[in-house]
């Protein structure tokens, strides 16, 4: 497990320093270390929350992109426990470029898994599009690449009769690390609650293959590309910051005085506020009484 | 042991055991279909008769679900609406309790819980306490109850309390005073924090607060949580008894639905105060001479601590 390997690389544990101030960041800190998931207890709501919600839309099926990374890993053994693996299509939509490690470890995780599996192909219409704009970033193109599954994994939902399953975490949703309109869509998503060093530990704890919890995470867009490298910063380092911001509420100068680097802490800031946008719904133009999304506010799960 | 003797001598003077046989219907209503959750409660009820249940308590807005929002006033239950009269005609022969959206008559709208007993509404309790932080939104939905009162039934004298209720101690600490020799705890709580010994997980709290107010109250205390999900929430259930003195009777799984039935030994409400009297020894006129000063000081600190005391010279 990634977090326990850090843990171990990092292990001569700091004395505890003499001054009281010092002592109690010291215990702050080591009490995030100390947690433990209750992966039990987590298992059991995520897959009974796939189950109800798939078959309160009246479906019992499921489709997801498969990517060979461990978000995709872990929901595939989250839909196969709640609805059979018979009722679940991993989809694999690797592009020309992509790493053969990926489509490899994809493989694994529908072998491992028992789920369904289709294989697309996304060159060919990527290569179309961008045959009319050959001057297109590498970001350009690996969102559209984002969309163009997306839109499959919509096109296989009908004709399927299957529910779109999510697979961002909540570290990616909170840095705004995925394309809106692309891996970001789905129907429900059961890990968008949780970080990614908590993707590895229940990914570890079902049973997910070590060599996909262990890889360095990659969107895989471009040649050698990896998360931390692009964020610049590890998902150990940015999750017990996200945890000590977001979950336990501390503010700029108390994360400072905990040990973060400010520059670290702006950072984090502004990625969390910029991506905003990402974590909601179009705005809509208030001009009646009773708008949609304002002040006409009923459930999704409405007499479901 | 005395408690023991005490036992013996009570059975010898015609003061034998006394059980209650509880159902706790832990369901997962359907969000904003009372039909579907009439049928629902009176499926489980009839299940709890089979069983020879005496007292058959659901969760919180069992009849309507959690996370209304704009359904609020769809699902409302009045004094003439034929759900809610259903529910109480169906009490005949045992005691039943199910939370449900109370339209009164001037419109307001109520998180409430009735009690009734063969056939007849003993006692409605509202909301006092809504919840409205975080992801509660009920104070925009729900006027909040005036009253906090212990009520008798034929199985003793109960209280109920709903959900956010019993974060507030002042509300037990009412209903043992009133003289409740049982707390229903109804609830409709999402899981909040999967770590574990978290402090912060709420399940946690729960079974502190219950387990404490069991203690110090000397009292039942009855959690019936709901299950199921509403719009990503996930209701936790594990529904739980616990006696008089902090001894857990009963506890029903986590996230499960079904009827989860456990007997009660009525007596020991006695036995515990007996060894315990905190209940005698407490005092309500040195609890209420200091609310009063305490509230006679807020009103002479002044609207705020901002205003400079000097500037008015």
């Amino acid at each position: 497990m990634k977090s326990a390997q850090a843990a171990a690389k990092g292990g001569q544990e700091p004395l505890v320093p003499a001054d009281a101030h010092g002592a109690m960041v010291h215990r702050l800190r080591r009490g995030y270390r100390q947690r433990r998931l209750d992966v039990d207890l987590l298992r059991k709501v995520l897959v009974a929350f796939i189950h109800e919600e798939v078959h309160k839309v009246g479906m019992r099926r499921a489709v997801l992109g498969v990517s060979g990374g461990v978000d995709s890993a872990l929901v595939a053994t989250l839909a196969a426990e709640a609805l059979s693996p018979e009722e679940v299509c991993g989809i694999l939509m690797p592009y020309r470029t992509s790493n053969p490690r990926s489509s490899a470890d994809a493989e694994t995780v529908v072998r491992h898994t028992g789920i369904r599996s289709l294989r697309l192909d996304i060159s060919a219409q990527i290569d179309a599009y961008f045959a009319g704009h050959p001057d297109a970033t590498a970001l350009q193109r690996g969102n559209k690449m984002a969309r163009e599954r997306m839109s499959i994994l919509y096109d296989r939902s009908a004709a399927l009769g299957a529910l779109v399953l999510g697979t961002s975490n909540k570290t990616e949703l909170f840095l705004g690390y995925g394309t809106i309109h692309g891996d970001l869509a789905s129907a429900i998503n059961p890990i968008g609650d949780l970080y990614k060093t908590q993707v590895w530990a229940l990914a570890a704890a079902m049973g997910v293959p070590a060599a996909i919890v262990d890889k360095h995470p990659t969107a895989d867009l471009w040649e050698g590309q990896t998360d931390e490298s692009e964020l610049g910063f590890t998902y150990d380092e940015v999750d017990e910051l996200l945890h000590f911001m977001v979950e336990r509420r501390y503010r700029h100068t108390e994360l400072v005085e905990l040990g973060f680097a400010p520059a670290f802490v702006t950072r984090v800031e502004e990625l969390v506020t910029r991506s905003q946008y990402k974590r909601r719904m179009p705005l809509i133009a208030k001009v009646s009484g009773r708008s949609i999304t304002h002040d006409f506010r009923y459930p999704r799960d409405w007499k479901r | 042991m005395t408690t023991k003797t005490a036992t013996a001598m009570e059975s010898a003077a015609g003061q034998g055991l006394r059980s209650l046989r509880l159902g706790l219907g832990q369901i997962a209503p359907k969000l904003g279909d009372v039909q579907a959750n009439l049928e629902l409660h009176l499926e489980t009820l009839e299940r709890a008769r089979t069983q020879k249940t005496e007292m058959l308590l659901f969760p919180e807005l069992s009849l309507a679900g959690y996370q209304l929002r704009d359904l609020v006033p769809d699902v409302a239950q009045d004094r003439r609406s034929p759900e809610l009269l259903r529910l109480v005609r169906e009490s005949r022969g045992l005691c039943l309790g199910f939370g449900f959206v109370e339209e009164a008559a001037d419109h307001r709208f109520f998180n409430s819980y009735a009690f009734c007993q063969d056939g007849r509404l003993v006692h409605v309790h509202r909301k006092a306490y809504l919840p409205t932080y975080g992801l509660f939104e009920e104070g925009r939905l729900y006027a909040a109850g005036e009253h906090i009162r212990a009520f008798d039934t034929r199985l003793g004298r109960l209280g109920v309390v709903l959900c956010e209720d019993l974060w507030h101690p002042s509300v037990l600490y009412v209903l043992s005073q009133d003289g409740a020799d049982l707390v229903v705890a109804a609830a409709a709580s999402p899981l909040r924090g999967a770590d574990v010994g978290e402090e912060h997980s709420n399940v946690d709290v729960w079974a502190t607060a219950l387990k404490m107010y069991s203690q110090l109250f000397g009292c039942f205390m009855v959690l019936v949580n709901r299950v199921g999900f509403e719009d990503g929430l996930s209701f936790w259930g594990g529904s739980r008894v616990l006696a008089p003195g902090g001894r857990s009777c009963f506890e029903a799984p986590l996230l499960e639905a079904g009827l989860f039935t456990c007997e009660l030994d009525w007596n020991e409400v006695r036995r515990t105060r007996v060894s315990d009297p905190t209940l005698r020894s407490e005092r309500l006129e040195l609890t209420l001479a200091e609310l009063h000063r305490i509230r006679r000081e807020r009103r002479q600190a002044g609207p705020s601590e901002l205003v400079d005391p000097e500037a008015e010279r």
